[in-house]
């Protein structure tokens, strides 16, 4: 296994300039270290708040951060600077699918126009040449070739989850960030989802990194686990160490009140 | 006994010249001291069921049902104010949403007091009672866990983060000691460990209070952990019912199947990324329902005679709606 995203001190400083008679608000994130490996991937849990959508931006870039260095491919970025170019090198070896992924959509572009954004800000290729890799990118992600003409209202959940995905993996990223990507889905469109990643990650050999609530699903497809608490990595380990044996206590408490749900469970039979 | 008592409840909405028929014979009982679990997809129908057992119905709905009784009291045949007592003292709702379902121009605390009612107040004078509200009011947001109570009952709404709001609905239902809670998705977006202590707290209730408890939700881990009986609903039918134990044990339809499989940590022995089993295509928009049974087109065990709506089949208390049932040769 190759190692293909390196993160090193990662820090990022959130204040709110004191006011008259107001404390000042601090929030500090890292510094984080992270190595994640070809086709690897690593499940983000840890409590509300604790800043677990917060790293998931800092990584793909959205948000600045203050510190650090994140290496990708053997290409170095300083995680401060938001500079064009090494932006745009960016964008195509990491990308992101949002919390809501109904509502990180444009209602009023039809699904092609939206899978083709990302390809004409960051490639060269013609129009021709685009739509066919779109339609290409759509049948992947288990959709039809007439979805192109679709508006966002049209389809259902699971469809615009399919949609959101397609346009992350449109660029053939090496690392793909998703922030609950399973919360808003449906028991069964949900297991759909799951299927769907697992075997495209099979496919293209990318590394997946999501933040999740949902342990079981995490203990399904996770190779890795990484706790946060506060805005510090307080634990990580291989999936079936930390369930087994967790040893912050941060962890145990996640831990122990997922397995009170399943014990109760296995009693009640 | 049951305590609520609702048979053949028919929801259906005029748009234009066509009818759609949201919710189409759905039965549900609550029994007393029991937490019963509605499990469905979202389209399913379950918050319309909520909203016609709080007669919050938007006026184009027309509904009918054949029996709708709270306590033996018909609820259809009930003057509005009369509902509207039951509705104060007897059954709480937890609504779906607390951002949206909760007052942005008041604080909490205001609110939570408001919904306190007049009997649980002691004291003569107007202070006096304003102090024993403000009492109730703290230990009931204790109840539910929240800790800082001098900081949320000061803050309005869109102060606080959505699962204080979440418990902070919850609490402002348990302050008018109610028979039935209805909880509309209570645990939605919540973290394990706050998602347990809200359920422990509903069983707790349910074994000291026997509060009974509708809880609507499709997080089945947590229904699976708390509920005594359970009713599935799919694209607005009802699908299965029965109790938790045998459903969970030998589901009879192929769809109650299928969700109980989508939860991975149901099965110690699923190998790690494997596939999981799932149920092909997506759940039908109300405009373009199938007919007969609605699960029809993705059903993996459908036949021709699924076109027509399956009838009620009863096995001792646990009641299945298919024509082709999984597990019948074991029975």
């Amino acid at each position: 296994m190759t190692d293909i995203m390196q993160v090193d001190g990662l820090t990022f400083r959130h204040n709110d300039k004191k006011r008259w008679l107001k404390k000042p608000e601090i929030f500090e994130l890292g510094p984080i270290d992270l190595t994640v490996q070809r086709g690897e991937t690593i499940a983000i849990i840890g409590e509300n708040r604790a800043g677990k959508s917060l790293l998931a931006k800092l990584l793909v870039g959205a948000i600045p951060a203050d510190e650090g260095v994140i290496e990708l491919n053997s290409h170095k970025y300083l995680a401060k600077y938001n500079q064009l170019n090494s932006q745009q090198k960016r964008t195509h070896d990491i990308r992101m699918i949002l919390q809501h992924s109904s509502e990180s959509m444009n209602p009023s572009v039809p699904v092609g126009r939206v899978l083709d954004e990302p390809l004409r800000l960051n490639t060269k290729l013609t129009e021709a040449e685009r739509k066919p890799l779109i339609e290409e990118m759509l049948t992947k992600v288990g959709l039809l070739r007439e979805h192109y003409y679709f508006y966002r209202h049209m389809l259902s959940d699971g469809q615009q989850q399919r949609v959101s995905l397609a346009r992350a993996i449109i660029l053939r990223p090496k690392v793909l960030i998703a922030d609950e990507p399973f919360a808003a889905l449906d028991p069964s469109i949900r297991s759909q989802t799951v299927n769907l990643i697992l075997k495209l990650q099979q496919e293209m050999g990318m590394a997946f990194i999501f933040i999740s609530h949902n342990l079981g699903i995490v203990r399904h497809i996770a190779d890795r686990v990484i706790v946060m608490e506060n805005g510090h990595i307080v634990e990580e380990g291989k999936t079936e160490t930390i369930f087994r044996w967790p040893e912050h206590a941060i962890t145990k408490k996640l831990i122990v009140a997922y397995q009170s749900l399943i014990t109760t469970n296995t009693i009640g039979e | 006994m049951p305590m609520l008592d609702i048979k053949n409840l028919t929801l259906e909405m005029v748009a234009g010249d066509t009818t759609i028929k949201a919710l189409d014979k759905v039965n549900l009982t609550v029994n007393t001291g029991e937490i019963r679990a509605l499990v469905g997809e979202s389209g399913s129908g379950k918050s319309l069921i909520v909203s016609a057992i709080c007669g919050a119905l938007p006026s184009q709905w027309r509904m009918t049902a054949d029996r709708m009784s709270w306590k033996g009291e018909n609820l259809l045949s009930m003057s509005k104010y009369q509902r509207r007592e039951v509705m104060r003292r007897d059954i709480a709702v937890v609504f779906q949403n607390p951002q949206t379902s909760l007052d942005p121009s008041a604080t909490l605390g205001e609110q939570l007091e408001e919904s306190i009612p007049d009997e649980f107040v002691e004291g003569y004078w107007f202070w006096q009672r304003a102090q024993h509200r403000k009492r109730i009011a703290i230990s009931t947001v204790h109840k539910v866990g929240i800790k800082q109570h001098k900081h949320y009952l000061n803050a309005y709404p869109h102060q606080i983060p959505s699962d204080i709001g979440q418990k902070f609905m919850i609490a402002m239902a348990l302050v008018s000691q109610p028979k039935l809670l209805i909880a509309d998705d209570p645990t939605r977006g919540m973290e394990p460990t706050t998602k347990t202590q809200i359920l422990k707290l509903f069983t707790r209730l349910n074994q000291t209070r026997s509060l009974s408890i509708l809880f609507v939700s499709h997080d089945l881990l947590a229904i699976a952990s708390m509920s005594h009986s359970m009713t599935v609903l799919y694209a607005g039918q009802t699908v299965e019912s029965g109790k938790m134990k045998h459903i969970k044990k030998r589901p009879l339809h192929p769809y109650t199947k299928a969700l109980l499989d989508s939860a991975p940590s149901f099965r110690k022995d699923l190998p790690p990324k494997s596939q999981l089993p799932t149920l092909g295509g997506s759940i039908p928009t109300l405009q373009h329902l199938p007919i007969g049974c609605r699960l029809g087109p993705r059903c993996p065990r459908a036949q021709r005679a699924c076109v027509s709506r399956p009838a009620v089949r009863h096995i001792h208390d646990h009641t299945y709606n298919c024509h082709f049932p999984l597990h019948m040769e074991k029975l």
